[in-house]
């Protein structure tokens, strides 16, 4: 008995003493050299810190394929093939189902908002030496995502501390959802105090993809935000500090597509200044802006390029007649339809591999606009070879062109239609401003001239409108491409508005921009039919059934 | 700081309260035990007159007596000799006692007086198994009949061709393990299961305990040969093996590790002073496996111009596909090249040989006692170029310093090098799988422009079918593997009840693996989304070290004769560190260029760093009245680095979370009693009950906390993100299990056992999809539940016992029924080689989820009246014509899709054992043990692959039978390229019935008559496998286990299959 007592003791004891000494923490830790625990990752270096944002870009190549997809799908200028896969045809027709790849995959948004939210928590504490450009950075790709995750799913769930426990994970997945107009609000209070926060010193290059242009600029989207939410001046101020301080222009001779004249008449031949508008996607283009590099090396699976090449994703007939109906003008006397810019947004063959690392070239017969459904932006982008070894692919998000016309949808709401149209038309610069013809007097003062219309420095002196690179001298036309004279300034505001979507449609077609302008001008104009007609257009048999969607506003977001 | 450490310190004495009140809980039962017992003790205490019990010990045949039979009570406090007439006198304290009967020989024996005082014995010769042994249990080795719970054991190792103790389970053990033989190779072992199927996600293999040291048995390690598993069991000589055990229930000393049952391995050690050496030698035959019945030249022939016109191709178009066509001798080199009739089996397999050698010496004095012995093995495998070889040593060792102080001392050493080859269905690198596949019209050799044979080899055919001999030739495929462990077991004997040992092992294992595969003599292979590789180079290292170390305090005592208390308590702590290093590339150019350099197309690098560390602390007492009535108890506490802090079923104590695993059995043997006098046909009945819950650990590392992962950005950069949130919930899985068994022999001839369990396994770790706004998708948790229900019963007849002639016939048989009880989502699927296994609530894990057929369209007018149809990708339909499979559409929309998978097949058999005959006559002895599984599925998926009529792979005889014009009423679809209506799909076409019997292994031994001072005994054997096997399975073998997970079990993916063999050994004593 006394024994057994005794034996029950010590063996309490053994236990406890047993687990004094080898059941605190340090018996059964154990760290691996593969994984990184939180401990050991907290942003006390800066290579902690590269380390961080390249994790951040390879989590937005997860939402590539999603971002433009349903951008490009959605909208009046993509189609889908017949032989297209059935869930394109879902996005196509607006009837996604939630096993949808492109669509059910909202935790690739979050993961980027996560990971941002980490490394923003993490340099608060550590505040390196050039911690600010980095948490700037983040401050500015996490405002993106929540942009597209409202866009695109109606509303998100916002919150800004990391998620690293199920347990946390299940609290702020309860918290109530917000639409953008109680987002953007937010985002804007997040993105104002690092406006001038320059983006981090990245200068190295892979693959052809150079670091710099994996960032977004926080004035960029901080525009953005401005201009969904109606703070017009605001906006056109960002755009323009962004333009300025970058020095981005629309220069003549480069990304130029003229048609050759002989003897005062179109030879049929191309001029391709600079390499003409096709090259601006070519790597290095120093039109890029932002662009999600991205690969298709090491298993990732970045499928866009392959939906092309397999044809399921094509133009659409409207895309095509934008471009076929758009005046080329050459001089009073010598005008003919057809924007040049449907070289290298569409073709006629279907982009094939090819094993020379340069690329395809797709000119064609160039009299001939017609049956070109292929679209070869991104053949143009992402050159296709058999060796995929040292590829890159890339999609863009922001480009010079964009930020142009961005500026020129602001300034036209903030009230001034004819500098917006001159965008377009003539370029902004010192000359155009001054130019009373251009821009009147009434609209602005070039000589006391407001911060974010102020266009006469240097720089600027050899910008040409956006629409001259693929229709000639549109400067020069007196007849087409003019201002009607209206009763209202409203109804200018309005004209040009319309210029301005018809020429993002020219300018940036398959981007995936496509469907968010269309709501926000949708919006703007709180007429849901200006978005429903557009897509409706491309539609052919369902055409009506569209349109009927379209006209209730919880139709334009995925459902969760 | 002070405030946080006080409260730190006040938590853990919170949890320590906890802790003792449940231990107070378990102490309680204990005391009242013993408080009941010490009782009793009193009560014989006071009657201590011995009584006389006579008797007589004679031979169960003849009927004579027996002499010099030493007979003893279970405490050895009395015994006795039988003198020439085979009587004896013994003085015993109690009529109901039991009493051991040994004699030179024969088998043991156990009798229970039941109140007699006189008694005859009868002995059976030794060549009969006995019930009476001893077995390993986890608190030592104990004589079977004293033991509650149920344990399985093997310890007449001998004369065997098994090559692992997985092979041996398979022979000897069949009906308590279900082992599925993995494959043909030389030691592959197989897949084991005791008790259903106890695990889903995490290890459902048993836990292998060797010389009292936990095995990291690595089962979720992969080869970068396909199709091979590295069994660690292959680093142990059977020669070496002294026992092996298999502890079905009761193992709760082994806590959270426990719960798919314990496998013990006891290596041989020394017993005797007397230097013995031991020399065994093996040699064998292994015949290469027969193939399925393929299609010769001209059948391919007429097939292959079939298929080419639904190729839908330009027949003009000059392509080489239709260079098989040719009919023009003019051109001789393209004419003859699609003339041969070759059997491209040949290219592949070969005659395997066996050989092995095995010497050990044992010996010793008074001081130290060891063995130490010596092995190779080399085999030339089945395959062209597969070989095996290993050389292994141990060194046990038995030290006595003095009478307080012993040490134990294990070493073994063994190295392994294999050729291998890739293996299964895989069209780029398994050799085996193009010889079936290949067209029998082609010749392994290039023609000349002037149509001779040429000695060249011929490259990848026109039907994109490698060649495999070529293939063999110019790859590389070397698996080497080192084990070292060195263990000391100390021993401190405090006073005679009362001893503290404990054992430390560390253990080191190293594999290193090349695998090169070759150009040219391969197809091509698109790799998604990266581009054309045509060929590889792969390169893995792999290390584990382990630390174990299990001390213990060992109290055993008996009071007043009556009680028998047998304590341990102890503290375990193992640790593994894992490392493995993979490095992959393509497209090498040369076939002579076989190193990686780190620039070659789709370099690959990945590795895992995984460090696991456990403690357990677990006590133990048995409880034995009277040697009748038995109780065991049994508890561990466990912690694992792999659990979370804030498990659901476990407490807390130290920041850590601690899982309590009690278990109980008793038994009674009623045998004993003396109202069982009169039962006199009844030599032994012994009852048995326990209850007793398990654990898994064997979950992934690092789960329960959050960590990052480095990510390859553009494959140049490192970036760093979250992969993984802190789940502070995850735990072990939990194994309840009752069990209820009867021992029983009757006549001293029939011994029969039976068991009954029932087991419920909750924490399942089953995958649950994460909140969205992580950012991650899912993760694993511990929701899911599931039951076992089933029995294991053996027979042992001594069926003659003649004078020369002995037979004995044994039969074991085992059940289960596996059910999914809970899962959070109520199913998921996960896809098996082109298949899918559902598991589903009240369906059993691992069934096959797929089409049910109802035969083939034999008109078009069928077809149309039937109105099925496909949904194309593309969103348009197709409908199924004549020649097309019917399916089955449950869902009665004419729409065949995922919505008409129903449940096709069940891996798990009703019924799986073995039945063996043991037959001696004089100095020979014959062995035969066949094995049994009923009414298992097997998906037979390389079927489903010879048998898809889709592109130009040769095919097996059964698709002459074809449709092929309208109205055939025929079981076989039509060939079709592509197969666009799916008519291959994962359907009840390739699920058979996997029954089977099979006569696995036949030994015919002789003891050479040999009176020597130099050689003891000398015996020699042949034996052979696999002779014939009964079963209506259309592939090779229908034992099949694609891997270890559970997911495998049951699908034929046409690994190597185990083939007839035949061996010659001898041993003799020196």
């Amino acid at each position: 008995m006394r024994v057994m007592k005794n034996l029950f003791k010590s063996f309490i004891t053994i236990l406890i003493v047993g687990s004094l000494v080898t059941g605190c923490d340090k018996m059964l830790d154990v760290n691996s050299e593969r994984v990184v625990s939180p401990d050991e990752y907290n942003m006390t270096a800066t290579n902690d810190s590269i380390y961080s944002i390249i994790g951040i870009f390879s989590q937005l190549q997860n939402i590539v394929d999603s971002y433009v997809l349903l951008g490009e799908l959605r909208g009046d200028l993509m189609d889908v093939d017949s032989k297209a896969n059935l869930y394109l045809k879902e996005i196509n027709n607006f009837e996604v189902s939630p096993d949808n790849p492109y669509a059910a995959n909202i935790h690739d948004y979050y993961s980027i908002v996560n990971n941002c939210n980490y490394i923003i928590s993490k340099n608060a504490e550590s505040k390196y030496e050039g911690f600010e450009k980095f948490t700037a950075a983040c401050k500015a790709i996490r405002a993106w995502t929540y942009m597209q995750i409202a866009l695109n799913f109606g509303s998100a769930v916002y919150y800004d501390e990391p998620i690293l426990s199920i347990s946390k994970a299940e609290a702020i997945q309860n918290r109530q959802p917000i639409g953008f107009d109680e987002l953007a609000p937010i985002l804007i209070n997040e993105l104002t105090p690092i406006k001038d926060v320059l983006t981090p010193d990245f200068d190295f290059v892979i693959n052809s993809h150079t670091f710099n242009t994996s960032f977004f600029p926080v004035k960029f989207v901080l525009g953005d935000l401005y201009l969904w939410t109606g703070q017009y001046q605001k906006a056109a101020q960002e755009y323009k500090d962004l333009i300025y301080n970058n020095s981005y222009t629309i220069l003549n001779n480069r990304y130029e597509t003229n048609r050759t004249v002989t003897n005062n008449a179109f030879s049929g031949g191309i001029t391709l200044y600079g390499g003409g508008w096709l090259n601006l996607f070519s790597a290095g283009s120093a039109e890029y802006i932002t662009n999600i590099a991205t690969t298709n090396e090491y298993d990732y699976k970045f499928q866009l390029d392959s939906l092309m090449l397999n044809a399921e994703l094509v133009s659409s007939e409207v895309a095509q007649n934008n471009w076929r109906n758009q005046m080329y003008y050459q001089s009073a006397t010598l005008d003919t339809l057809g924007d040049l810019r449907i070289i290298g947004s569409v073709s006629k063959q279907k982009p094939e591999r090819t094993t020379s690392g340069s690329g395809t070239v797709l000119y064609h017969n160039l009299k001939d606009f017609s049956d070109m459904k292929y679209i070869t932006k991104y053949a143009q982008m992402n050159f296709l070879t058999t060796s995929v070894k040292n590829t890159s692919k890339i999609i863009m998000i922001y480009r010079v062109a964009l930020l142009y016309l961005r500026y020129a949808e602001a300034i036209n709401r903030a009230g001034n239609p004819n500098m917006a149209f001159a965008v377009l038309k003539y370029g902004l610069s010192k000359t155009t401003l001054e130019n009373k013809a251009y821009i009147p007097y009434y609209e602005v003062d070039s000589v006391n001239i407001p911060d974010y219309l102020n266009f006469k420095d240097r720089r600027f002196d050899n910008n040409i409108g956006i629409r001259m690179r693929g229709c000639g001298n549109v400067n020069l036309d007196t007849t087409y491409y003019i201002i009607p004279k209206l009763t209202t300034k409203q109804d200018s505001i309005e004209f040009v508005e319309d210029k301005i979507q018809q020429e993002l449609a020219l300018e940036t077609a398959f981007e995936g921009n496509r469907f968010q302008d269309l709501m926000r001008f949708a919006i703007r104009r709180n007429d849901n039919a200006y978005l429903a007609d557009k897509v409706a257009s491309k539609h052919t048999a369902n055409k009506e059934a569209i349109r009927n969607k379209l006209m209730t506003r919880e139709n334009w977001y995925i459902r969760k | 700081m002070h405030q946080k450490m006080n409260k730190n310190i006040k938590s853990a004495d919170m949890d320590c309260k906890i802790l003792i009140r449940k231990l107070g809980r378990m102490a309680a039962i204990a005391v009242l035990l013993f408080t009941w017992s010490g009782m009793t003790a009193q009560n014989t205490l006071n009657n201590k007159s011995l009584i006389t019990v006579k008797g007589m010990v004679i031979d169960s045949h003849t009927k004579k007596p027996v002499a010099a039979a030493q007979i003893s009570d279970l405490e050895n406090k009395a015994s006795a000799v039988t003198d020439d007439k085979g009587n004896f006198t013994i003085q015993l304290l109690s009529l109901n006692s039991i009493l051991k009967v040994v004699a030179y020989d024969y088998s043991l024996s156990e009798v229970a007086l039941r109140g007699r005082d006189n008694l005859t014995v009868e002995l059976f010769p030794n060549q009969f198994s006995d019930y009476f042994h001893n077995v390993n249990t986890l608190s030592g080795e104990k004589r079977n009949s004293a033991v509650s719970s149920s344990i399985k054991i093997t310890d007449k190792i001998d004369k065997s061709n098994a090559m692992t103790a997985d092979e041996l389970l398979q022979y000897e053990l069949a009906g308590d393990v279900r082992g599925i033989t993995r494959s043909g190779i030389s030691g592959a072992g197989a897949s084991l299961f005791i008790r259903g199927i106890n695990s889903l996600n995490a290890n459902a293999q048993p836990l292998f305990i060797v010389d009292g040291v936990i095995w990291n048995s690595l089962y979720d390690a992969t080869s970068v040969h396909q199709g091979f598993f590295s069994n660690t069991l292959d680093n142990i000589d059977v020669n070496d093996i002294e026992s092996i055990s298999v502890l079905k229930d009761g193992t709760s000393v082994y806590g959270s590790k426990a719960s798919n049952g314990v496998i013990i391995i006891k290596t041989k050690r020394g017993t005797s002073p007397v230097t013995k050496i031991n020399v065994s030698a093996l040699a064998g035959y292994v015949t290469s496996p027969s193939g399925f019945p393929m299609m010769k030249g001209d059948e391919f022939r007429v097939y292959a111009s079939d298929l080419l016109k639904t190729q839908g191709v330009d027949w003009n178009s000059g392509s080489s596909r239709f260079q098989f066509l040719e009919a023009d001798p003019s051109n001789p080199m393209i004419y003859y090249m699609y003339r041969n009739n070759t059997d491209w089996s040949k290219e592949v397999y070969q005659n395997g040989n066996v050989n092995s050698y095995n010497i050990n010496v044992t010996g010793g004095d008074d001081k130290a006692l060891y063995y130490f012995s010596l092995g190779y093995t080399g085999n030339k495998d089945v395959v062209r170029t597969t070989s095996f070889q290993r050389i292994n040593s141990r060194f046990n060792a038995d030290l006595t310093f003095n009478k307080y102080i012993q040490m134990g001392l294990n070493v073994g050493f063994s190295r392994i090098e294999r050729s291998l080859l890739d293996d299964g269905v895989n069209r780029y690198s398994s050799p085996v799988w193009m010889s079936k596949i290949k067209s029998p019209i082609l010749n392994p050799y290039n023609y000349t422009t002037a149509g001779e044979l040429a000695k060249e080899y011929a490259r990848t055919d026109s039907f994109d079918v490698g060649n495999p001999g070529a293939y063999i030739l110019n790859s590389i495929n070397k698996h080497k593997k080192f084990r070292l462990n060195i263990g000391f077991k100390p021993k401190v004997i405090i006073t005679p009840e009362l001893s503290f040992s404990t054992m430390f092992d560390y253990n080191l294992d190293k594999s290193v693996e090349r695998r090169f595969v070759p150009l040219f003599y391969k197809p091509v292979r698109i790799i998604p989304n990266l581009g054309l590789s045509y060929n590889e180079i792969n390169s893995q290292a792999m290390r584990n070290t382990g630390v174990f170390d299990d001390s213990k305090l060992t109290y055993i005592k008996t009071f007043n004769n009556t009680h028998h208390i047998s304590a341990m308590l102890g503290w375990r702590f193992v640790s593994n560190y894992y490392e493995s290093d993979y490095i992959e590339e393509h497209n090498t150019g040369q076939n002579n260029n076989t190193t990686i350099i780190g620039n070659r197309d789709f370099f690959k690098v990945k590795g895992l760093n995984n460090r696991t560390k456990s403690i357990s602390n677990y006590a133990g007492i048995d409880y034995n009245l009277h040697n009748r009535y038995f109780i065991s108890l049994a508890a561990a506490m466990d912690a694992s680095s792999r659990f979370g802090n804030e498990t659901k079923g476990g407490f807390n104590l130290l920041g850590k979370s601690w899982g309590i695993f009690p278990s109980v059995n008793a038994s009674w043997i009623a045998s004993a009693e003396s109202f069982m006098k009169s039962l006199d046909f009844i030599s032994f009945l012994k009852l048995k009950a326990g209850y007793g819950v398990t654990g898994n650990d064997g979950i992934l590392d690092n789960d329960a906390m959050a960590y990052f992962a480095y990510m390859r950005f553009l494959g140049k950069a490192n970036g760093i993100v979250i992969a993984n949130l802190e789940n502070p919930t995850l735990q072990w899985e939990t194994t309840r299990r009752t069990n209820f068994g009867i021992d029983f022999t009757l006549f001293d001839r029939l011994t029969a056992t039976f068991d009954y369990f029932m087991s419920n396994t909750s924490d399942l770790l089953v995958i649950k999809d994460l909140p969205y706004v992580s950012g991650l998708n899912k993760y694993w948790t511990n929701e899911g539940a599931m039951k076992n229900n089933g029995f294991e019963a053996s027979l042992n007849w001594r069926a003659l016992n003649l004078k020369n002639f002995k037979w004995e016939i044994g039969a074991t048989v085992g059940h289960y029924k596996n059910e999914i009880t809970s899962l959070p989502n109520g199913q998921y699927l996960t896809s098996v080689y082109d298949g899918e296994v559902i598991t589903a609530v009240g369906n059993p894990a691992g069934s096959f989820w797929g089409y049910k057929t109802k035969g083939v369209f034999a008109k078009q007018t069928d077809a149309e009246a039937a109105g099925l149809r496909i949904q194309n990708i593309d969103g348009t339909f197709t409908y199924f014509g004549a020649g097309d499979m019917i399916f089955d559409d449950p869902d009665g929309n004419k729409l065949i899709n995922e919505l008409d998978k129903q449940v096709i097949g069940n891996p798990n058999p009703d019924y799986y054992g073995n039945i063996t005959s043991k037959i001696s006559y004089k100095r020979f002895a014959l062995n035969t043990i066949f094995t049994y599984s009923y009414g298992n599925d097997v998906y037979n998926y390389q079927r489903s692959k010879l048998e898809a009529g889709s592109d130009f792979s040769n095919q097996t005889s059964a698709m002459l039978r074809r449709w092929f014009f309208e109205g055939q009423k025929t079981d076989v679809p039509k060939s079709y390229y592509g197969d666009p209506m799916g008519n291959a799909r994962f359907s009840d076409r390739w699920i058979e019935d996997g029954s089977y019997l099979k006569l696995k292994t036949i030994t015919l031994s002789y003891e050479l008559p040999l009176k020597s001072d130099f050689i003891e005994g000398m015996h020699f054997w042949i034996s052979a496998n696999n002779l014939f096997t009964f079963t209506n399975y259309l592939g090779i073998d229908p034992e099949s286990s694609a891997m270890n997970s559970i997911y495998y079990q049951g699908v034929d993916t046409g690994l190597i299959p185990s083939t007839k063999s035949y061996y010659a050994g001898v041993k003799f004593n020196l």
